[in-house]
């Protein structure tokens, strides 16, 4: 092992000083007393690899991290962990910084505050849940009972303390909640309903003929047409109600069903007044276009066979044939 | 085949195999091994592994005063040392067998 006389020790000592101390920079994991002794060490290795022959240090041993790093590893001292990508990092210290914030603990303060609340709000609702799907009753006390029973039964579950009662009060409280979500949403539209000033009920969209009769359909009646038990179509038929009041609620016919105008001509007495409760009402139609006017036909109808009758009708008068009026009807 | 993973497994065997033939100092055991055939070793691993072994008692040292250059510190296999020895070569011989039977098969179809 020979000094060699190109390289004058000051350059070597120089490099190996330098080359040396780049290594401890990276050797901060290592126990202190370890390092002093590993560099001593080491300090005399390096004198003698650069007392060789050859190229400089750094192209004979490598950067001086990655010596350090290799001696690391093999002295048994783990490397320096892979550090994570920077977004990562800076991901999870911002969810840090915001868990540890005061708006954080402001809100873990507010959600326990609520909790009493909560209590309370899942015991109703389990109790609304139990009327709605399993007692139908209209019931008002029984609806109360229902609701005290759930809050009751939620105040219960949350008073037991031990892990599988809190357990069993998470699931109750997240199922409440979810089951609950249709029925909140039926009861906002119920409310919204209530609100609505327009209703759907098609007489009451005509308030002019509120008070006009209606069938069973929901249509308004604006003709009526008599028939014997024959079958034969009746004409000036006038009727009464059971207090004698002639009918003279139906509506004025407006149009037909394709839309064209109604006119109804009503019968008028001696004196020339409307009598409004001679059936059928004399209804025509207006073509506009053609400027004619013919009558309005009578619906379709079946008249049913009819039992023969087995006591004669007090009052009779089946046939008639439209004449002038006598004058002692009363005229509306 | 990376041979660095491999030597990694081995090195401390190689070390103490070397010492074992004769006292000697960290530059003179790289040497050495790379002598031996081992091309690629690194020198702070055979460094860091020198001074693994040391603390782990395995070796002892002492140092040689020199006239021409600088003191050096010498390494020699000690009596535990001696025994890592043998129990490291055994659990090679014994790998390098089980390895050499797998590829015996293989070696007579690629031959």
């Amino acid at each position: 092992m020979t000094m060699t006389s190109a390289q004058p020790p000051s350059t070597t000592n120089d490099e190996v000083a330098r080359y040396l101390a780049d290594v401890a920079a990276h050797l901060g994991r290592l126990d202190p007393a370890e390092r002093t002794e590993l560099l001593d060490d080491l300090e005399q290795h390096l004198v003698e690899v650069a007392a060789e022959p050859g190229p400089p240090l750094h192209e004979r041993l490598g950067p001086p991290a990655a010596y350090a790093a290799d001696l690391l590893g093999s002295v048994g001292v783990d490397p320096e962990p892979v550090p994570p990508p920077p977004f990562t990092q800076a991901a999870f210290a911002a969810v840090r910084r915001l868990a540890a914030s005061e708006g954080a603990a402001t809100t873990r303060r507010f959600v326990r505050d609520l909790h009493p609340a909560w209590l309370l709000a899942r015991g109703i609702l389990l109790g609304v849940l139990v009327l709605v799907s399993v007692v139908h009753t209209e019931n008002n006390f029984i609806m109360l009972v229902c609701m005290a029973g759930g809050v009751a039964v939620s105040l219960a579950v949350a008073r037991r303390h031990s892990d599988a009662w809190r357990r069993l009060g998470l699931v109750f409280s997240v199922v409440i909640a979810l089951l609950s979500l249709p029925v909140m949403s039926d009861a906002l539209d119920a409310i919204g309903r209530s609100n609505n000033v327009v209703s759907y009920e098609p007489v009451q969209q005509y308030t002019a003929y509120n008070q006009c009769l209606t069938n069973r359909n929901g249509q308004v009646i604006e003709n009526l047409y008599p028939y014997d038990k024959d079958g034969r179509p009746l004409d000036g038929v006038l009727l009464y109600d059971q207090t004698g009041q002639p009918v003279n609620n139906l509506c004025p016919a407006q149009q037909n069903a394709k839309g064209q105008p109604i006119t109804t001509t009503y019968a008028r007495d001696a004196n020339g007044n409307m009598v409004v409760n001679v059936f059928p009402r004399s209804q025509t139609l207006l073509d506009p276009i053609a400027g004619t006017t013919t009558p309005v036909p009578p619906p379709a109808i079946v008249i049913p066979k009819l039992a023969p009758a087995t006591a004669t009708a007090t009052t009779t008068t089946t046939t008639t044939a439209p004449t002038a009026m006598t004058t002692t009807t009363t005229v509306p | 085949m990376d041979t660095t993973q491999l030597l990694k497994g081995v090195l401390d065997l190689a070390v103490l195999a070397v010492v074992r033939e004769e006292d000697a100092y960290g530059y003179d055991i790289v040497r050495r091994l790379r002598e031996s055939g081992l091309e690629d070793v690194g020198d702070a691993s055979v460094y860091g592994t020198l001074r693994r072994l040391f603390q782990a008692g395995a070796l002892s040292s002492y140092v040689v005063p020199s006239e021409e250059g600088p003191h050096r510190k010498y390494y020699a296999v000690n009596k535990v040392g001696e025994q890592l020895f043998h129990e490291s070569s055994k659990t090679w011989r014994s790998f390098a067998d089980t390895l050499d039977r797998l590829l015996g098969a293989d070696s007579k179809e690629a031959a």
